[in-house]
């Protein structure tokens, strides 16, 4: 089978992953039954190659995390390797995850809070910025004066 | 909304507009998609009383748009409009079926032979009924592809004839007629427009009229109840015209009928529909129109075409080529309640609208099922005129100087009518035997500004005793209660409005609002009812009793009411004296115990949901955000809710705080908003808070819609990847992830 051997620097959660070629397409030979999501295979001896993080294998056409890297008596470098699913699925020409319908909790591409209360935002405890402002009209003096009201009987008859 | 799909079936079965020409039939994106109603084209008709399934439908046409209105209207009673229907009903695109001859709406009725009707909408009683089979919704079509150019037909000045237009050229005239039209023309009786379809699937893309005479029509129809006094409730589907002559598009103000002709109703014993508001009714050689003149000062033609809330336009070079984001190119504005008034935009500000980035009508966020009506609401709260006092006793305002000389006035009162018998002598002039009781009341105010009194002042009238004494004189107060009121309008930014980006950091609990009301005290106001409203506080003194009540309105329609009292009352003898300060103590002590009471139980309930609330693990993505927030919420609302009670009970007597009236002339006499707004920590950013943790949300969408750092649940349906990929995905995304 063929195998590229690729680098990326991307965070582990990228999920359309930018790479860089370490080697051309290079013949692979499986050290045992090989599994489609942990593949473990055997290449030539190239120095090169240990720079690689991730490999695609065209076989499965899945990408790859290398998680182990193994040089052998006889110049074989042994690469043991874990799927990358997320972005096997999401490179894919069909069949992909991109039209996948998702309910999203959290999201930084929207650039700022939403209406959705957010737990794990900095806001300072228990200190408040106090606005205050007064109505536009002012019935009342700002020396305000009394009055009184007297409620007297009415009526009666002159002596 | 997405078309129901027990009605309509999946969006993978139906059917393009294939033959239509105008549409390019090979990129389904913006083909318009149709569906029968059944099995078949015989059975897509829709059974009486039923109506279409509304789920299609991507707008509505709210109360105030200027084609709300419909009418039923006789030819032979031409100043009569029969039926007003203001009408708040959903649109939806319908195809007409090219073997029908477009008779599938109701648009007039014979009234002199009910045997020999035509009514095309479902009524089954009768013989020509039930033809509305031929009712094809749209389940979908693109709005980017589909847009109207409008034309009037409009009559001279003198009524001698009337004409066909552009709208561009009656408002700019053209080279052969270098004047607008609407100098000649000026009558509009009809409203129309023709609708303009993609044909290529390029970025240059040109549009093609529709030529529904080959093969068939497309229109904006509309679902609404139509009572009329002659025809049974039915369900009536039209707002368009139909196809027939040289007549094709769709038909927006005026008076239509059956053969396509919208112009004019000729046969004096049918009864015709009218649609649209503000319309003229007349007989032009023995048939009607509804006409409205033209004026240049209102945009009333485009407003009837933007409440299709679709791209339109005023001229041909527009339709066929132009850019969706020209000058010249107009878009209905769909409110966020999914309603058309008739606003519209153009230009740039096109890109702004919902509308300019469907893929199709289904992207619209519609909810037919949500009935907001706000006919059914009222919109201000009535307060009654002020009333008069009674004249049983006599009130007066008068001042401290005044006062002060009363007493000494009774003493001179009494020797006056001094005999042997002093105390015949007072019962006769005052009533009672202590002529310090002819003071039924004394109460002090701690305002000057009384409205309703007399302005001249009068002597005072103790019972039959009038003084000698000029200086004592009142002004007698004529109406029991006064209002004052006080403003924060939301135009001037005196309101409460978002500082936060309108974020949940700027409603409760985070954000808090009160108003300090003169004489009442400190009231919590619910941010949301009042944010981007003016806000109103009716302030109204009972000058009888010395209560006082404020009422809390948002713009004008009250939403709360605080008590308080502004008088003071004066104990004239010691009895009186010590009965009033047992009852202001005994207010303030009942009052207190209630709010400790209710805060108490509350206050440790919303801590234990909090501290609950903040837990969180990957499992369940979904239903632990959800119901956190919704916990939350529900807690900080009842802790809310008991604050609210105890502020708003009546105290029985005199206070509801521990201040007096005449406290209160200490306070500043206005009344004042104060808004407690949360601080964020001056170490947040906000493009590292978005990279590493992503803002809390809830958004529905596909993959490829979001960017950035996104926590979500995946569906995976359709997706071949082993059963442990999608465990990982799933996982991935509930973790978070970067797209």
């Amino acid at each position: 089978m063929n195998i590229t051997l690729k680098l990326t620097t991307d965070d582990i959660r990228v999920v359309n992953k930018t790479f860089t070629d370490v080697s051309t397409a290079l013949s692979a030979v499986p050290t045992a039954d090989m599994s489609i999501l942990q593949p473990v295979f055997t290449v030539s001896y190239n120095s090169a190659y240990l720079n690689a993080n991730y490999v695609y294998i065209d076989l499965f056409d899945r990408y790859y995390k290398i998680t182990g890297k193994a040089v052998t008596i006889g110049e074989k470098i042994v690469f043991t390797c874990e799927v990358d699913a997320k972005t096997s699925w999401y490179k894919r020409t069909t069949g992909n995850i991109k039209n996948c319908d998702i309910t999203v909790v959290r999201n930084g591409g929207i650039g700022q809070p939403t209406k959705i209360p957010d737990d794990k935002l900095p806001v300072i405890p228990n200190v408040e910025d106090v606005q205050t402002t007064i109505a536009e009209n002012y019935w009342f003096s700002e020396t305000p004066s009394t009055c009184y009201i007297i409620t007297l009987v009415n009526g009666g008859v002159s002596p | 909304m997405t078309p129901n799909v027990n009605v309509y079936g999946a969006a993978d079965t139906w059917l393009h507009v294939l033959p239509l020409s105008g549409y390019n039939a090979d990129n389904k994106n913006f083909v318009p998609a149709w569906q029968t109603i059944g099995a078949g084209i015989a059975a897509s008709k829709i059974n009486f009383p039923d109506a279409i399934d509304n789920s299609i439908c991507y707008a509505a046409i709210a109360e105030d748009s200027p084609i709300a209105e419909i009418n039923t209207v006789q030819a032979s009673a031409p100043t009569v409009k029969n039926t007003t229907l203001p009408v708040r009903s959903p649109i939806f695109a319908a195809f007409l079926n090219t073997e029908s001859y477009g008779k599938f709406t109701q648009t007039y009725y014979d009234i002199s032979n009910n045997t020999n009707v035509q009514i095309y909408t479902p009524n089954e009683t009768l013989a020509d009924a039930n033809l509305n089979k031929y009712v094809q919704p749209m389940c979908s079509i693109s709005p980017k592809d589909t847009v109207l150019k409008i034309v009037v037909r409009a009559y001279k000045d003198d009524w001698s004839s009337w004409n066909t237009f552009k709208y561009n050229e009656y408002l700019n005239g053209n080279e052969s007629h270098p004047l607008p039209y609407y100098t000649e023309y000026p009558h509009i009786f009809h409203i129309y427009c023709l609708v303009y379809a993609r044909t290529e699937n390029s970025e240059n893309r040109t549009r093609q009229y529709i030529d529904a005479d080959n093969v068939g029509g497309f229109y904006i129809e509309r679902d609404i109840e139509f009572n009329c006094p002659v025809w049974d409730t039915v369900k009536d589907y039209t707002l368009s015209c139909l196809k027939g002559g040289a007549f094709n598009g769709v038909h927006v103000w005026g008076i239509c009928d059956v053969n396509g002709k919208p112009y004019y109703g000729d046969t004096p014993n049918y009864i015709y529909k009218c649609i649209g508001v503000d319309g003229t009714l007349k007989t032009i050689n023995d048939a009607i129109i509804m006409y409205r003149d033209y004026n240049a000062s209102d945009d009333f033609v485009r407003r009837c075409v933007a409440s299709l809330g679709l791209f339109f336009c005023d001229d041909d070079n527009t339709a066929e080529n132009g850019a969706y984001n020209s000058n010249t190119m107009y878009l209905g504005t769909i409110d966020e309640n999914g309603l058309l008034h008739g606003d519209y935009t153009h230009g740039t500000d096109n890109e702004t609208q919902s509308q300019y980035n469907w893929i199709s009508t289904n992207d619209s966020t519609y909810d037919p099922t949500k009935d907001y009506d706000n006919t059914k609401y009222d919109n201000a709260t009535h307060f009654n005129t002020q009333a008069s006092v009674g004249s049983c006793n006599k009130r007066y305002i008068i001042t401290e100087e005044v006062l002060n000389k009363c007493v000494g006035e009774l003493a001179t009162a009494l020797t006056t009518y001094t005999t042997d018998t002093t105390q015949e002598s007072s019962l006769k002039a005052f009533l009672t035997n202590n002529p310090m009781d002819c003071i039924i009341s004394l109460k002090k105010f701690p305002v000057n500004n009384i409205p309703g009194y007399a302005l001249t002042p009068t002597a005072l009238k103790f019972g039959a005793y009038t003084s000698s004494d000029a200086t004592i004189v009142g002004r007698e107060l004529t109406k029991a209660w006064s209002q004052y009121d006080f403003t924060f309008s939301n135009n001037n930014r005196n309101g409460i409005y978002p500082v936060y980006g309108n974020t949940f950091l700027d409603y409760e609990p985070y954000t808090r609002a009160e108003l300090i009301i003169p004489f009442c005290g400190t009231v919590q106001i619910p941010l949301a009812d009042f944010m981007g409203h003016d806000i109103r506080v009716r302030l109204i003194i009972d000058f009888v009793t010395g209560a006082c009540t404020a009422f809390i309105m948002r713009d004008l329609i009250a939403l709360m009411s605080i008590s308080g009292q502004a008088g003071v009352d004066i104990g004239v003898s010691g009895v009186q004296t010590a009965t009033l300060d047992s009852q202001i103590t005994n207010a303030n002590m009942q009052y207190k115990a209630a709010q400790l009471n209710s805060k108490e139980t509350t206050v440790s309930a919303f801590a234990q949901t909090i501290s609950s609330g903040l837990k969180a693990d990957v499992g369940s993505v979904i239903e632990r955000g959800v119901s956190n927030y919704y916990n939350m919420e529900h807690a900080a609302l009842y802790e809310q809710q008991a604050q609210y009670n105890a502020e708003h009970v009546q105290v029985p007597f005199k206070q509801l705080s521990a201040s007096t009236g005449v406290i209160s002339l200490a306070y500043e006499q206005a009344c004042r908003l104060v808004i407690y707004r949360p601080k964020l920590s001056p170490d947040y950013d906000a493009d590292v808070y978005a990279k590493t943790v992503g803002f809390a949300c809830l958004k529905n969408g596909k993959v490829s819609d979001f960017s950035g750092l996104t926590v979500g649940a995946i569906n995976l349906n359709g997706v071949p990847c082993t059963a442990e990929e999608k465990t990982m995905i799933i996982n991935d995304f509930a973790r978070g992830v970067i797209l």
